[in-house]
């Protein structure tokens, strides 16, 4: 049985989701999200928001078609108010599409945990340099300088 | 009937048209950021790393250290964006070529309302902490670190954040050992946007 990569894997984990791949295919995506942590997490991940995508509420109530013979007037109205507002809708979505980055790959999220730990590192580095207990909310309650240095 | 469906569609045309400039106008930038390449305090070409990780990867880091690491995580999740820039002082002449950049910068940031915490210059050491706060509550914190003979650091950590839980956990990080863990971290001159 030969190795999935990380790249195949994210195409199987989708159609996984929607049911689509074989036994032989499911299993060797099992296999690779035992032996590999981003694509579990990315399993994870989209597993989560499948699940958080099916417990979204159904419509409150429907509104009720206008009768089309006694509200000729009205229907226009309404028509032409669901145009504009899935004209506005499309554009904000449409915009945001473009605006969002695209979604990293794995190994650049272990990457990046690994540059955000680098960066926490050196705000504790410099906290402990000037002399501040960070643990005792020193920073937010805005006090000056401990003693030990001098103003520039 | 027919009249009202075209005018309907000339309609939402109009408006996607209009409304995409729009909408893209309206995204306000974070409160708590500041613009490395305007500032420009260090020449890019020579940083010794660079780090710039936006909302969406702070997302995944999130989620991909949420089961060994909860504090870590629960961090990151609250977080827009980390920017870092180290850069190394080594030459004789030290920081003063940079010294009215760093100047600029400080006042760039008392200027639109940053709070300093800590202006300290000690053995020639600098070390400046800035806060930003929105609706009572810290939105950036901005650091400026000089350690001549050394490196430079300015970093800028977006998003909610709780000063004490970056403290308690940046004490227990190690920068040699993750250095040593992660040799790539170290040169990173390509940007994650």
């Amino acid at each position: 049985m030969n190795e999935l990569l990380c790249d195949a894997t994210q195409d199987l984990i989708e159609l996984s989701l929607d049911g689509e791949l074989t036994a032989e295919e499911e299993a060797r995506l099992q296999a690779h999200l035992a032996a590999c942590p981003p694509c579990a997490c990315e399993m994870a991940l989209a597993l989560r928001i499948r699940r958080e995508l099916r417990a979204l509420p159904a419509a409150a109530h429907v509104v009720p078609f206008p009768q089309l013979s006694a509200r000729r007037g009205s229907l226009r109205l309404v028509l032409a108010a669901a145009m504009l507002a899935l004209a506005v809708t499309g554009t904000i979505v449409l915009e945001q599409v473009r605006i969002r980055p695209a979604k990293p790959a794995p190994p650049n999220i272990a990457q990046a945990t690994a540059e955000a730990r680098y960066a926490l590192a050196y705000v504790g580095k410099v906290g402990r340099r000037a002399g501040l207990d960070l643990r005792d909310g020193l920073l937010r309650r805005r006090l000056p300088l401990a003693t030990g240095t001098d103003e520039p | 009937m027919r009249a009202s469906i075209f005018f309907g569609a000339v309609l939402a045309l109009l408006v996607f048209l209009v409304g995409a400039p729009a909408v893209r106008a309206v995204q306000p930038p974070d409160a708590g950021a500041i613009p490395f390449e305007d500032l420009d305090l260090f020449p890019r070409d020579k940083l010794s790393v660079e780090i710039n990780l936006e909302g969406p990867v702070l997302r995944m880091v999130s989620e991909f250290t949420r089961s060994d690491d909860p504090d870590f995580a629960k961090v990151m999740a609250g977080l827009k964006a980390i920017h870092v820039q180290v850069f190394p002082v080594t030459d004789k002449a030290g920081v003063e070529p940079l010294r009215p950049k760093i100047d600029r910068t400080l006042r760039w940031l008392e200027d639109r309302g940053w709070h300093s915490v800590v202006r300290a210059r000690e053995k020639g050491e600098e070390t400046y902490i800035y806060l930003k706060e929105a609706d009572g509550q810290v939105v950036g914190l901005t650091i400026l670190s000089i350690e001549p003979g050394e490196e430079a650091a300015l970093i800028n950590i977006v998003g909610k954040l709780d000063p004490a839980q970056l403290g308690r956990i940046g004490r227990n990080l190690n920068i040699p050992q993750l250095q040593k863990a992660q040799p790539r971290s170290r040169h990173l001159p390509e940007t994650r946007q």
